[in-house]
């Protein structure tokens, strides 16, 4: 019987996933001082600017009447969870360990495609520094009892937890992406520096896209990064009329078909260029 | 006495973790520890000069004997004596005088070639500029590598990065030399260079040396003395002719047949280990090697008969079975 | 003394060697200098936009803080940063023991080897930047101005040294931890913002980051002519406990360091 159900449990299609998913996820979970203080880094900056606006607010009056501390409070603990839960980052693992260090050979020979291995070993990390963040989250309100709003309306919240997918849908992509090009480049470091600080300044992590200057603000609204942490930290803040949620589900959607698309032409190029070396 | 132990001991608390994610939840909150005893209350004494084998299986406690004696490790407890210092204090007088090389660890800077460390290290040990440049010269030409001074470390084989380590650590002129499994990795050649070098550096220099290996020749070819050591505890230590005398319960008559003798005659006479006519390897008690001997001659049309120790690998495997 | 000139020397040249053997790389490396050099400063005008002071704080004096950094950090990677993170690592793979092994202080060994001179152009950006803005903000530089600065700036760089350590030495006690190094170039980032903003903050938060807070406001308080008796005397006082905390705790790790095994 219980070798009936074993057999079955085995031959269900999401099964070898799940199974996969759970050991990574052990690891991880081995790993989590480390998780811990990666998800400290997260922490880090949304503190420091929440910080220096709340100074701003004391010391220049005319702020408070477009952007409250509590929506400020806001806006900057959520960018904490969303950060945790929503930035991918393999692009050093698959520039360095895969390609660099010839880690890729193993992926090649499994019977399991390299771009849901990754994931499977990346999710883990999401989950484990999420629930940090959701706990730093909770702390927060509860010690300084700021009354914090959320989205309540129950279609809203489907179309904000679609657009939180739909972001970790083009964190991953484009950041694998990214780690690829180390196919063609023997100098990554130069464009990881370049990635974190157009990501920081363009991705929302200074402050709302909104109080940009208006050049800025367009083109942010153009790059895939305010897709990824900015349009769902708004949209679970309530400050996205539902047609304007639709619209961005509609944008990502849009930009996780063409980053997946940018990907396979990648990976089918690179592969070739990197079993063309025998490495 | 320029190396000294008294009942060393090192010991290592590791947490076990049970398999599974459930463990892993489980260990969150309960967590068991295991008592490692790397090194088990060992004492041993070396005198100037000697060159001594230190052998072991892995996980034996060899390398981290040799960290106690380097300074690289605290001991849990007993004493420890390196030239009159103690190693863990780590004086600079006392790290000047010693070298540790270990087989596949590497101190020298990877995109250089190794002459820019080999400068490093005489600022490092104050090395005085003519001293520095005959002892380099003579470790050159003793290990005939002048022609790769100026190549960059990355760019050199396993062997001559080895060479390259080796002149690194005895640039300085070392009294005393760890060697942690110097030879590991390389080929049978390269580890003929390495042992005749060794065996060269000590009797030039009167340098103490201390050397792991799992490689019985290096043992054999360089050890005037053996200590055996396994789970942390020294099974012995003498010399390996001793070795082979306490330890060797047996000894192995290789003979020559002129005729086809059928193999149960020749098991009559003791353990029958292999026969190929005409050769026949039989494996008798040390006691009775004599009386078989003398019995092979005059009952079999024996062409040639040698008398051999076993190998010292069994013996040493004998060892540590024995123990276990 | 003459032993360390001569090393240092042997190890200044040993680093310029090492740069020029990947020439293709000095673009790169520039660019990435040069980017992170501007992305506090954009960093600060975005915030700056909407608001024309915060903590005392002009626009103009906050950028000033901003060029500061630039300075500060990269006198920090050119001398310090690649030799710290070098130590995690070989705490990570068990080849710390080649460094106790050599007859030098195990604590001056964290910080002699590497030297990133790429990094030295942040710190030409950031004095660029710097005579610029006290052009702009009317200040006349002078000479005893300088000194103090500049000896404030290099006591800084020990400052965040000491305080970066401890961390690292947590490795020898969990070697799991190879990310702190990572961490702590992201919590330096506290030192970007002026040291009245952490004032606010409960005391058990304040006093951690105290020396962080301070870095970088107290050079930029001497260029802005506001670097008071007690501000030198707290700095100058959190400096020398933070250093021989440091001190303390690195000799007091190596006796558990446990290197990798054979």
């Amino acid at each position: 019987m219980l070798a009936t159900k074993r057999a079955v449990e085995f031959s269900l299609p999401g099964m070898r996933y799940f199974r996969i998913f759970l050991l990574h996820f052990q690891d991880v979970f081995q790993n989590r001082g480390r998780s811990f203080i990666y998800f400290l880094m997260a922490l880090l900056n949304p503190a420091l600017q929440l910080l220096f606006w709340s100074g701003a607010i004391a010391s220049n009056a005319g702020i408070e009447s477009y952007w409250s501390f509590s929506d400020m409070a806001s806006y900057y603990l959520l960018l904490t969870i969303a950060t945790s839960f929503l930035v991918v980052h393999i692009e050093q693992d698959v520039a360095f360990l895969d390609i660099k260090e010839g880690r890729l050979s193993k992926f090649l020979l499994h019977p399991f495609p390299y771009f849901i291995s990754k994931f499977m070993e990346e999710l883990p990390w999401r989950i484990i520094q999420g629930l940090f963040g959701l706990g730093a989250f909770m702390l927060f309100i509860i010690i300084t009892r700021i009354s914090i709003s959320f989205i309540s309306n129950p279609l809203q919240i489907i179309v904000a937890l679609v657009i939180c997918l739909l972001a970790l849908g083009i964190s991953y992509t484009l950041k694998m992406i990214l780690g690829l090009l180390a196919l063609w480049t023997t100098d990554f470091w130069g464009i990881l520096s370049i990635e974190e600080v157009i990501f920081l300044i363009f991705g929302g992590f200074v402050m709302p896209l909104t109080y940009y200057p208006e050049l800025l603000e367009k083109v942010s609204y153009f790059l895939p990064i305010a897709y990824i942490v900015y349009f769902p930290v708004i949209a679970v803040q309530g400050k996205l009329t539902i047609n304007e949620m639709y619209q961005v589900v509609i944008v990502q959607l849009i930009w996780v078909g063409v980053l997946y698309g940018l990907y396979r032409l990648i990976w089918h190029r690179g592969i070739r260029k990197y079993t063309g070396v025998g490495q | 006495m320029v190396i000294s132990l008294s009942h060393l001991k090192k010991y290592y608390q590791v947490h076990q973790k049970e398999p599974g994610f459930m463990g892993s939840v489980r260990s969150l909150f309960h967590r068991t520890y295991q008592t490692v005893k790397a090194v088990d209350d060992i004492s041993f004494e070396i005198d100037e000069g000697e060159l001594v084998g230190f052998i072991g299986p892995n996980g034996a406690g060899k390398t981290t004997t040799l960290k106690c004696l380097s300074g690289l490790l605290y001991p849990t407890s007993g004493l420890v004596s390196v030239l009159g210092f103690t190693p863990f204090e780590r004086k600079n007088a006392y790290l000047k005088q010693i070298a540790l090389v270990m087989g596949q660890k590497n101190q020298l800077w990877w995109d250089l070639p190794a002459q820019e460390t080999f400068l490093l290290n005489k600022e490092i040990y104050e090395i005085e500029d003519g001293e520095y440049k005959k002892t380099l010269h003579d470790l050159v030409e003793l290990l005939d590598v002048e022609s790769l001074l100026k190549v960059q470390v990355r760019k050199l084989s396993l062997g001559e990065r080895m060479k390259m380590e080796l002149i690194a650590a005895l640039i300085h002129s070392p009294k005393v030399l760890f060697l942690d499994e110097p030879t590991i990795g390389l080929d049978v050649v390269m580890q003929k260079n390495m042992r005749d070098f060794i065996k060269q550096y000590n009797e030039l220099k009167k340098s103490t040396i201390l050397l792991t290996s799992h490689y019985m020749e290096d043992v054999k070819q360089l050890a005037q003395r053996v200590i055996i050591i396994d789970h942390g505890k020294i099974l012995y230590d003498g010399k390996l002719e001793s070795l082979v005398k306490k330890f060797a319960k047996h000894k192995v008559l290789s003979i020559v047949l002129d005729e086809y003798v059928t193999p149960d005659k020749l098991e009559a006479v003791g353990e029958l280990v292999s026969y190929d006519f005409p050769k026949a390897v039989i494996r008798v008690p040390r006691s009775a090697s004599n009386v078989a001997a003398a019995q092979l001659l005059q009952k079999f049309p024996v062409d040639d008969l040698n008398i051999e120790e076993p190998d010292i690998e069994d013996i040493i495997r004998d060892v540590f079975t024995q123990k276990k | 003394m003459k032993k360390s000139i001569l090393l240092y020397r042997r190890l200044l040249i040993a680093n310029w060697n090492a740069l020029i053997e990947y020439r293709g790389d000095f673009i790169t490396q520039i660019i990435s200098s040069l980017v992170f050099s501007l992305n506090h400063i954009i960093i600060v005008l975005l915030l700056t936009s909407k608001v024309p002071s915060v903590y005392g704080w002009s626009r103009g004096e906050l950028i000033l803080l901003a060029s500061t950094y630039n300075v500060f950090i990269g006198i920090f990677h050119t001398f310090i940063s690649r030799n710290l993170d070098q130590i995690a690592d070989d705490i990570y793979f068990g080849k710390l023991d080649y460094v106790l092994l050599k007859p030098i202080d195990s604590q001056l060994a964290t910080v002699i080897w590497k030297i990133n001179y790429i990094s030295l152009i942040r710190v030409l950006f950031g004095l660029t930047l710097t005579v610029y803005l006290m052009g702009t903000l009317h200040i006349i530089i002078t000479v005893p101005m300088i000194v103090v600065y500049f000896f404030v700036i290099i006591t800084g760089v020990y400052m965040l040294y000491s305080f970066w350590l401890p961390f690292i030495t947590l490795m020898i006690f969990n070697p799991r931890l190879s990310n702190i190094v990572i961490f702590l170039f992201n919590i330096t980032n506290v030192a970007r913002y002026p040291k009245e903003m952490y004032a606010r903050l409960p005391l058990y938060i304040f006093v951690p980051l105290l020396p962080l807070a301070l870095i970088l406001t107290t050079p930029t308080k001497v260029l802005l002519q506001k670097f008071t008796f007690e501000l030198g005397f707290l700095f100058f006082a959190v400096c020398i406990v933070l250093g021989l905390f440091a001190r303390f705790i690195w000799k007091l790790s190596l006796r558990h360091y446990t290197s990798a095994s054979s």
